[in-house]
């Protein structure tokens, strides 16, 4: 039996409505403000791509201390992010046990991956656009440690803060928004094309994905900052390994 | 004409005004069963079953009005759908052109070809997913606008009335559907008829 609050007459349990005074009794749909999420979404997006608008457009060197600003800057905003959303992202840092699946994918698939993806774009860029391969590693040849600062800078900054990003940040407003299914393949849609690069969509949208299933699958960061180390850190070892190779030889 | 939901009949909005039937522990609109004869509104759908014909007026009314929102939601996601099929259309014939012309940069012309397909796509999901696709076009409309930015700082302002509009069909197509969801859940709600007996009073 269901009381109503206005004219106090007793309701069937069942009812919507108060037979009495018609006064609604039960919600006859969900409430739910998507318009904080959504905004909190785009406000943390578009800071980003602004950002990377402004480094793009400043006529800047390459070279290592520019490179490792450009990467501070990047530190900067999404720790504000993330203390702005400190509670439920910081949950995702909780460790959890590697299984063989992940340890074959991290280990194996995704050096393997890197190395695929190298010797392709290595491959397109001669013979269809007959451009010189871009080489990270090559920012960091003047400085004093070229490898430790490559790796820093290339391999473990994106790992660490993009995972915070898209996989944290990001993904937590959507979850909220659609399904777990659709918030992996929107927060992979956003990664991809925050990396300003149309071509790269081939390899960089699947891994998006991966580290997407990570994150729902084991409610962690980890794994997907480990793959994304490893990955990024198999691309920066074979440039150094070439570029090693063309001063020896 | 509103469609009761039980029987397969059309009842119109006068027959449904007029219904003088003694029994009133059947809802005229909805059909739920079991009410009280002395209730004024059905415990279901708030059909003012022994009200003034102006009461009964004023629910249909605010029921023509829900379903309008709805038509004129749908619209706009469909719309927003377009939006992506001319963007996917657009990309693939500049890419053509590009691509039929000597001496062209053969990166613009993948690029732009990617960019069709990733429209196309994106088209395609929204009939399935509209939300998602909707949301995910709108920013990556953003990034490939931001794209040719830094490859031209003047294009910002190159086709600035066709962003606007572009960026605004896809907000309002992603926003019209998450407005649809609670319009239409309760639409279904009001419709369903309801056995009150089977719970005592």
């Amino acid at each position: 039996m269901m009381e109503c609050k206005k004219c106090n007459t007793t309701n069937n349990n069942k009812a919507n409505f108060c037979g009495a005074c018609g006064t609604k009794l039960k919600l006859t749909y969900s409430i739910f403000n998507y318009k904080k999420q959504i905004n909190k979404i785009s406000i943390f997006f578009f800071t980003l791509v602004v950002y990377n608008i402004c480094i793009s457009l400043i006529e800047t060197d390459y070279n290592y201390i520019n490179t490792l600003f450009i990467d501070l800057g990047f530190i900067i905003l999404v720790s504000i992010f993330y203390f702005i959303d400190f509670k439920e992202t910081n949950k995702l840092f909780q460790f959890k046990k590697l299984n063989n699946l992940i340890l074959l994918i991290v280990c194996v698939a995704l050096p393997l991956l890197a190395s695929l993806v190298y010797y392709f774009t290595d491959f397109i860029n001669q013979y269809f656009f007959e451009l010189i391969q871009m080489s990270y590693y090559e920012h960091f040849i003047y400085s004093p440690a070229p490898l430790l600062l490559s790796i820093v800078s290339i391999a473990l900054m994106p790992a660490i803060f993009e995972e915070i990003a898209f996989r944290g940040i990001i993904f937590n407003q959507l979850v909220k928004l659609t399904s777990l299914k659709s918030s992996i393949l929107i927060s992979a849609i956003l990664f991809t094309i925050l990396h300003f690069s149309l071509i790269s969509i081939l390899w960089i949208f699947p891994l998006g994905l991966l580290f997407g299933y990570f994150r729902a699958r084991y409610r962690t960061l980890w794994f997907g900052i480990l793959g994304h180390f490893i990955y990024n850190s198999s691309v920066i070892l074979i440039e150094y390994y070439y570029l090693s190779y063309d001063f020896i030889f | 004409m509103i469609k009761n939901p039980d029987s397969q009949t059309q009842l119109s909005n006068k027959d449904i005004i007029q219904d003088n039937s003694t029994d009133n522990s059947v809802c005229h609109y909805c059909s739920s069963t079991g009410l009280n004869e002395e209730d004024k509104f059905c415990l279901n759908c708030r059909f003012p079953q022994n009200g003034t014909k102006l009461e009964k007026k004023h629910f249909l009314y605010s029921l023509k009005m829900k379903k309008e929102t709805i038509v004129k939601k749908e619209k706009l996601v469909k719309r927003a759908r377009i939006v992506l099929f001319v963007l996917s259309g657009l990309n693939l014939l500049i890419g053509v052109f590009i691509g039929l012309r000597i001496n062209t940069d053969p990166l613009l012309f993948v690029g732009l070809m990617i960019g069709a397909c990733i429209y196309f796509t994106l088209g395609m999901w929204s009939r399935v997913k509209p939300f998602q696709a909707i949301f995910s076009a709108f920013y990556v409309f953003i990034v490939f606008a931001s794209i040719a930015v830094i490859d031209d700082p003047h294009a910002v302002y190159k086709g600035l009335l066709f962003k606007i509009i572009i960026v605004t069909f896809l907000v309002y197509g992603y926003k019209a559907v998450k407005d649809l969801i609670p319009l239409r859940e309760e639409l279904k709600t009001l419709q369903k008829s309801i056995n009150f007996k089977d719970d005592g009073m």
